[in-house]
C-alpha cells in the first residue's frame, strides 16, 4: 500500500535517516520503537512529506508521493552525462553494472551536469509518476503527540474543514458524519467548544477522528499518548485499539509496550537512522536480535 | 489674558463668522481622518499579510526568493522615510509621471495604507510566528493546501495575537494624519489653522484640536483594552 524505497534524510550535516525502506500491506499494524533521537518521527513525517526526503522515495499505491530519486532508476543513471563520461573513460572493459553501483555509492550525479538526456527522462518519470502532495495526504492520515487541533475552530469546525474544502461534501454532510465520529468516541457533546476547554485525552481522540473524517487508508500515529497524564492515556489507546478492529492501516511510534503486543502485527526497532529489526511483536519482545534492541528493551521494560 | 474673548473669536469662527462653515471644516477634517486612518489601516493589512507571508514561506525557488527581496526593500524604503517624504513624492512626483488623476484625500488613503502596509507587515510576521508550526502541519497533514491552512488556520491564530499592536498602528495612523495638509487636503489640523487664521488667533483653536486627538485616541486605547479582555476570555489556555 505504502512503499518506502532507500529514505535518507539529512538536516544540514546531521544525518538522521540512514537508507529506510519499508513496505507496509493492507490491513497491517506497524509498530515503531525506538530510542529517542533515532528518526522515528522523521520517518512518519516523510511518509507524509511533511519533511521532503533527501534522498529516496515514497509511493502511496502506484503513485509517487516525493520527487523521483534518480539513484532508483538505473535507466535515469545511465542517461546521465557522468556515466556516459565513465563509460567512455572504461572504454572497451566498461562494465555497465558496476559504473552505476560506483555512481550510487558515492553519490556521483549532479543534477546540474546531467544533460538534456537524463533531465527529459527524469521528467517524463515524474510525469507518469507523480501525485499531488495535497491529494496523497488525503490518503494519509496523521495524528501529532501535541494533538494540534485548531486552536481558533470549534471541535465540529476542527473536524469538518478539511472534509467541506476538498471532498466536494456539503456542510451539512460533513457534520453529520462528525457527529457520528464523535459518538463513536463519546463526544458529541463537545461539539461546540473550541479544543482549549478540553483535557489532553479528548483532544487527542478529537485529533483522530478528526484525521478519520478524511477517510484515509492508512493511520500515522506519532507518540499519541506521550504527552498526556497517565490517567487519560488508556482512553485514546481504547480508541486506537477500536480502529485497529475496523481494519485500519496503522504505522504507530510509541513507547506503549503494551499496546505494542497486543495490537501490533509488526514491530520495527529503529536506532540512529535505521530500521535495526522487523519481526512480530511477541518474537521482538522474547528474543531480540540486535544488541541495541536488548539495551533499549532492558531500560524500557 | 481675555480667554472669554478668545473662545468667543473660537466660537464665532466655528459656528457664526461665514454662515458656520467654521465646523463644517471640522467636521469634514474629522471625517477624513477617521477615512483616511481606516482606510490606510485596511489596506496595510492587506498588503501587510500578503508581504509577511512571503517572508515567512520557505524560500524553495528563485522567485520566492527575489519576491521576498523586493518585500524587504518595500518595507526599508517605507519605514526609512518620513511619511511626508512619501506623501510629497505620491503626490507631486509619482502622480503626474504616471499621468493620474486623483483627489488629494484618494492620495493620502493610499500613501497611508503603502505606509502601513510595511509596519504591518513586521507585526503580522511576529504574528505568523507566534503560532505553533503545530497548526500548519495539522493542516498540511489533512491535505490543506498552503493557503487554505493559511487563511483559515494560521492568519486568524495569528491576527488575535497581534490586534493589540495593530490597534496602536491605527492610533499611530490617527495621530500622522496631521500632516495629510501637505498635499491639500483637510484634515483637523487644517480646519483649525484656517479657523485660527480667519481672525489671527491660534491658542484656542490648537487646544481644541489637541483636545479632540486626545479624545479619539483614548476612546480608541479603550475599545482596545476591552477588545483583548473579551478574547482572553475566550481561550484559556
Ligand atoms: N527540523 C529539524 N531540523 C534539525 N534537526 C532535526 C529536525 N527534526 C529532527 N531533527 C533531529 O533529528 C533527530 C531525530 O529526530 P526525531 O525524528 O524527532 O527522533 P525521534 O522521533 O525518534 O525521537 C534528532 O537528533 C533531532 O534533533
Ligand atoms: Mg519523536
Amino acid at each position: 500500500m505504502i512503499s518506502v524505497k532507500n529514505i535518507y534524510k539529512n538536516f544540514g550535516t546531521l544525518s538522521v535517516l540512514k537508507g529506510v525502506s519499508l513496505e507496509i500491506e493492507k490491513g497491517e499494524k506497524i509498530v515503531i520503537i525506538g530510542p529517542s533521537g533515532s528518526g522515528k518521527s522523521t520517518f512518519l513525517r516523510c511518509m507524509n512529506l511533511l519533511e521532503e526526503p533527501t534522498y529516496g522515495e515514497v509511493w502511496v499505491d502506484d503513485d509517487l508521493v516525493t520527487p523521483i530519486d534518480p539513484y532508483l532508476h538505473a535507466d535515469v543513471i545511465k542517461a546521465s552525462n557522468t556515466f556516459g563520461k565513465m563509460a567512455a573513460e572504461a572504454g572497451e572493459a566498461a562494465d555497465a553494472d558496476a559504473i552505476i553501483k560506483e555512481i550510487k555509492e558515492k553519490d556521483l550525479l549532479n543534477e546540474k551536469h546531467e544533460g538534456s538526456q537524463y533531465k527529459k527522462l527524469m521528467k517524463r518519470l515524474f510525469k507518469e509518476n507523480a501525485l499531488d502532495v495535497n491529494l496523497a495526504r488525503q490518503r494519509i492520515g496523521m495524528v501529532f503527540q501535541q494533538f494540534n487541533l485548531f486552536n481558533n475552530l470549534t471541535v465540529l469546525d476542527n473536524i469538518t474543514l478539511a472534509p467541506i474544502k476538498l471532498k466536494n461534501i456539503s456542510k451539512a454532510e460533513a457534520e453529520e458524519r462528525a457527529f457520528q465520529l464523535l459518538d463513536r468516541i463519546g463526544l458529541r457533546d463537545k461539539a461546540q467548544v473550541f479544543p482549549a476547554m478540553l483535557s489532553g485525552g479528548q483532544k487527542q481522540r478529537i485529533a483522530i477522528v478528526r484525521a478519520l473524517a478524511m477517510d484515509p487508508e492508512i493511520m500515522l500515529f506519532d507518540e499519541p499518548t506521550s504527552a498526556l497524564d497517565p490517567e487519560m492515556v488508556g482512553e485514546v489507546l481504547d480508541v486506537m485499539k477500536e480502529l485497529a478492529r475496523t481494519g485500519m492501516t496503522m504505522v504507530v511510534v510509541t513507547h506503549e509496550m503494551g499496546f505494542a503486543k497486543e495490537v501490533g502485527t509488526r514491530l520495527l526497532f529503529m536506532d540512529e537512522g535505521k530500521i535495526l529489526e522487523d519481526a512480530p511483536p511477541k518474537e521482538f519482545f522474547d528474543a531480540p536480535k540486535t544488541q541495541r534492541a536488548q539495551e533499549f528493551l532492558s531500560k524500557v521494560l | 489674558m481675555d480667554f472669554i474673548g478668545k473662545f468667543k473669536k473660537l466660537w464665532n469662527a466655528l459656528f457664526i463668522k461665514g454662515s458656520g462653515d467654521g465646523y463644517m471644516r471640522v467636521l469634514t477634517g474629522l471625517r477624513n481622518t477617521v477615512i483616511i486612518a481606516v482606510c490606510g489601516l485596511l489596506i496595510g493589512i492587506v498588503i501587510g499579510t500578503l508581504i509577511a507571508v512571503v517572508r515567512v514561506v520557505p524560500k524553495t525557488n528563485r522567485a520566492l526568493r527575489a519576491l521576498d527581496k523586493l518585500c524587504t526593500l518595500y518595507v526599508a524604503f517605507f519605514r526609512g522615510t518620513p511619511m511626508v517624504v512619501q506623501l510629497l513624492l505620491g503626490y507631486f512626483v509619482l502622480l503626474p509621471l504616471m499621468g493620474v488623476k486623483l483627489s488629494s484625500l484618494m492620495v493620502c488613503v493610499l500613501i497611508f495604507g503603502l505606509n502601513s502596509g510595511a509596519y504591518v507587515s513586521e507585526i503580522m510576521r511576529s504574528g505568523l510566528l507566534s503560532v505553533d508550526v503545530g497548526q500548519t502541519e495539522a493542516g498540511r497533514a489533512l491535505g490543506l493546501s498552503f493557503s487554505q491552512t493559511m487563511t483559515r488556520i494560521v492568519v486568524p491564530q495569528a491576527v488575535k495575537n497581534i490586534l493589540p499592536t495593530l490597534g496602536n498602528e491605527f492610533i499611530t495612523l490617527i495621530k500622522e494624519t496631521s500632516i495629510v495638509s501637505f498635499v491639500g487636503a483637510v484634515d483637523l489640523y487644517s480646519a483649525f489653522n484656517y479657523i485660527g487664521s480667519a481672525n489671527y488667533e491660534y491658542m484656542l483653536p490648537y487646544l481644541a484640536m489637541a483636545v479632540i486627538y486626545i479624545i479619539m485616541v483614548l476612546g480608541i486605547s479603550g475599545l482596545i483594552k476591552l477588545m483583548e479582555r473579551r478574547l482572553r476570555k475566550g481561550d484559556k489556555r
